[in-house]
């Protein structure tokens, strides 16, 4: 459809934010030309319609483009997103949220270390117009922030500031050392929904979080840690519209779309001001079938300089070579898509995650709900903790038998001798692929089984 | 052509163990009817497995008794295997006919562990026991890439979200397919993208429907045939482009803001067959009821009607006055209503869902 012609009209479009993807359609509901942030095309006169999406939300403008049209310009505007940031420019937000979270994370209301700070923001959406839900719950219940070592730090429902006016908002900004965390919720049926927290020197992380219901029983509303909206800032929170590319580029990354648009891969070539903006677009530029390595080098250069050692920064270099990085992933990182690049790697690098460390022992748990990398555990200590365990083992075992069941002899005569089992690259490659879960992990419960 | 096609689908309605469905029966069923119709799938009857819950005498006590689960479904699945091996023996091929349909309606998710597999749950599962269900592309793949049959249809209207499943439900080895140089004739579509939920709503019929299938099944019959196409023929291409545009409009205006609700499904083939690979045929150039509703203030005026053509717009109903309530048969195709005297230029399309309302505003534009 490029092809120019005396009979053609030149059509620029230019969504109103750059991960935008746009779609012209032509009277026989073809796709006739698409493009992201910005579609320029020559096509024929005729009817059209112009199809804007922003992660799962679209909206739809018809076009009439008459022969004598020459060129043709129009602007469209990105469906209105819902985001657990109250920023200007999405829904699902009101001025007094925007007003808490602006006031509250210039606030120190825990001080637990120096170096960072933590600001978690957590509020309710009930689409009143006025008075809010029938029942006015306190937003943080059940969220704590704890030592990766799991020792608690903060009961977010005891500390910070709080409203129960209209729809509720909780906040509390913790000053902490810089390093890893975990935020922790705990569900009405005593299970924890875990991620990690990474405190980066000089950063503030902001957490934003809506609230969903965790079974029928309206007392059950608790955070929604799977939508979670997380950035870093060195000077507060803006509710400024210019944020919401942070949002689109999470968006993007969690339904797997490629929304990388050629001005979000230049501004990634530079410095951006929110490096989970860097983190996202580093993510979405691994989405491409032929990734740009060469940019992902200056993106993961460019976010070491921000933030020193970061475990998705870490886990994005991994892309660039084995030797691109020493970290070590105790923990997991706070995306997910980070931590299948580290498990992907564990193949050639075993020692990436060690055995016994937290990252290890929670992979089975990983949630699969894109992009945070959420671990759940059920009843924490209890048998169901340890019927996932054995669930995994019996996988691994049924695998094994059905793709390498040579193997299964030779491991069984290496764990006779008391040598640790080795799986070879290939059927391991196949076993981490197939469980998303590392290397270590897999022949922990071979050797565990086998002996 | 269709002769040896066959077809396995599926319904589950009652789930002891999670919250039953109503449509998934009802889409089964209708998509059966459509596959025995001689004016649409013509699949011979004797070729079709229909599994749904009512053939199992519901309600079940509890979800151990609950069916149909994956037994039935596999059942059906190792006849056609066996008689492939049968033909293999006696022929040097295991290819049984043209085509399989695979249709799976009922709660669905993306298990954990292989989320590029999308799972229909059994009656059986529990939230504790995802264990029970059927992966979709695993079946299919295993009937294509086996040589067992040209082309493999799946079409399952269920939910996308991924959920932890404690092992994935991959129970036969694949088979070596004697010409694993053919082309990839493979049509998987779902009625949601990844990590989305589908939606079923009472149709205008009474029934409740997954709007999925339901707009599939307008596709099937009629709706996405080729446009101006004398052959009447629903293409690949032609069915997928019907089902992206055509699904939102089974929804109401406030459903369609309901980020929960699909508007789009998800469907993946090969795009070098999109023109060449037929899957049905319907009546060439359908038209549809349009009703336009033309307001007081612009009675009486000059009222025309554009449309798109190939490569251009051409005057589809010359300069006219029409009464309050306009009536027209349109093809499927991208409309403007102008309005002479004020200029003003109203938009619609007739995407092949049914009737059409257009509501013209009195200002100008």
């Amino acid at each position: 459809m490029s092809a120019e012609g005396s009979e053609r009209v030149r059509l620029h479009v230019r969504a109103e934010d750059p991960t935008t993807e746009l779609f012209l359609i032509d009277n026989r509901f073809q796709v006739a030309a698409r493009g992201v942030g910005t579609l320029d095309e020559a096509v024929p006169p005729g009817i059209y319609k112009i199809k804007a999406r922003a992660g799962p939300y679209t909206r739809e403008e018809p076009l009439l483009l008459t022969p004598s049209a020459g060129s043709v310009r129009r602007l469209v505007h990105t469906p209105a997103i819902p985001s657990p940031v109250p920023l200007v420019g999405t829904s699902k937000t009101h001025e007094y949220h925007m007003e808490a979270a602006v006031r509250e994370s210039r606030r120190t209301h825990v001080q637990a270390g120096s170096g960072s700070s933590i600001f978690v923001f957590v509020r309710e959406w009930s689409g009143s117009e006025s008075g809010g839900p029938a029942l006015k719950l306190h937003p943080a219940r059940g969220l704590t922030l704890r030592t990766i070592g799991d020792v608690p730090l903060v009961d977010f429902a005891e500390r910070g500031r709080a409203s129960l006016d209209a729809d509720p908002w909780a906040a509390c900004n913790v000053a902490v050392d810089p390093g890893l965390y975990r935020l922790c919720l705990e569900l009405p049926s005593g299970s924890r929904i875990e991620q990690t927290v990474v405190a980066v020197a000089g950063w503030q992380t902001q957490i934003f979080l809506l609230q969903r219901s965790y079974g029928d029983d309206p007392d059950y509303r608790r955070a929604d840690l799977v939508s979670t909206s997380v950035k870093l800032t060195q000077g507060g929170f803006d509710p400024d519209r210019s944020e919401r590319l942070v949002e689109l580029a999470r968006l993007g990354l969690t339904d797997r779309r490629r929304v990388l648009s050629d001005d979000v891969r230049a501004m990634l070539q530079g410095k951006f001001h929110d490096p989970m903006l860097g983190i996202f677009g580093a993510h979405l530029l691994l989405l491409d079938d032929e990734p740009d390595l060469g940019l992902l080098d200056i993106v993961v250069s460019n976010l070491r300089g921000m933030l020193g050692p970061h475990p998705d920064v870490e886990a994005l270099a991994l892309r660039l070579g084995p030797d691109a990085t020493s970290y070590v992933f105790a923990a997991p990182p706070m995306l997910r898509r980070s931590w299948l690049l580290v498990v992907e790697a564990t193949v050639r690098q075993p020692s990436l995650v060690p055995p016994d460390s937290l990252a290890a022992m929670k992979a089975a748990c990983i949630v699969p709900a894109a992009p945070w990398c959420l671990w759940l555990t059920l009843s924490p200590g209890g048998e169901e903790e340890e019927e996932e365990d054995a669930t995994l083992a019996a996988t691994v075992s049924t695998m094994l038998g059905h793709a390498a069941p040579a193997d299964l002899g030779a491991l069984g005569e290496a764990a006779e001798s008391g040598a640790s089992p080795r799986l070879d690259d290939e059927t391991a490659r196949h076993l981490v692929q197939t469980l998303g879960v590392p290397r270590a992990t897999i022949e922990g419960i071979i050797e565990r089984g086998l002996k | 052509m269709a002769k040896d096609d066959h077809a396995i689908v599926v319904g589950v309605t009652e789930y002891p163990g999670l919250v039953s469905l109503k449509g998934p029966e009802n889409d089964a069923c209708d998509f059966y009817d459509w596959l025995i119709d001689r004016t649409g799938g013509q699949v011979p009857k004797k070729h079709v497995r229909l599994i749904v819950t009512s053939k199992f005498r519901p309600p079940f006590a509890s979800a151990i008794d609950a069916r149909p689960t994956s037994e039935q479904f596999q059942r059906e699945v190792e006849r056609l295997f066996d008689e492939g091996e049968r033909r293999l023996e006696a022929t040097g091929s295991r290819r049984i006919g043209r085509r399989l349909y695979l249709f799976l309606a009922g709660h669905g998710c993306v298990p954990k562990l292989t989320e590029e597999q999308t799972a229909l749950l059994m009656a059986n599962a529990t939230r504790r026991r995802t264990g029970h269900h059927l992966l979709g592309q695993y079946y299919g793949d295993l009937f294509f890439r086996g040589g067992y049959f040209d082309e493999v249809l799946l079409f399952m209207d269920c939910c996308r979200e991924p959920i932890a499943v404690p092992s994935p439900s991959m129970p036969y080895g694949s088979v070596d397919d004697p010409d694993a140089t053919r082309p990839e004739m493979t049509f998987y579509g779902f009625g949601a993208k990844f990590r989305r939920l589908s939606y079923e709503k009472p149709m205008a019929n009474g029934q409740v429907h997954g709007i999925f299938t339901a707009t599939l099944l307008r596709g099937l019959r009629g709706a996405a045939v080729v446009e101006g196409d004398p052959q009447g023929r629903i293409t690949a291409g032609s069915l997928k482009d019907y089902l992206y545009n055509a699904m939102k409009d089974l929804l109401t205006p406030a459903e369609r803001e309901d980020s929960d609700i699909p508007k789009e499904p998800k469907v993946v083939y090969e795009d070098a067959f999109r023109d060449s690979w037929v899957i049905a045929h319907g009546p060439p150039s359908p038209r549809y009821t349009v009703r336009i509703h033309v307001p007081p203030v612009l009675q009486g005026k000059k009222l025309k009607i554009l449309a798109g053509s190939d490569d251009n717009i051409k005057v589809l109903v010359p300069a006219q006055i029409v009464p309050a309530v306009w009536t027209l048969q349109l093809e499927r195709n991208m409309y403007f209503v102008q309005v002479l005297e004020t200029h003003l230029l109203h938009w619609f399309e007739v995407t092949g869902s049914g009737e059409v309302d257009v509501v013209l505003e009195g200002g100008e534009h």
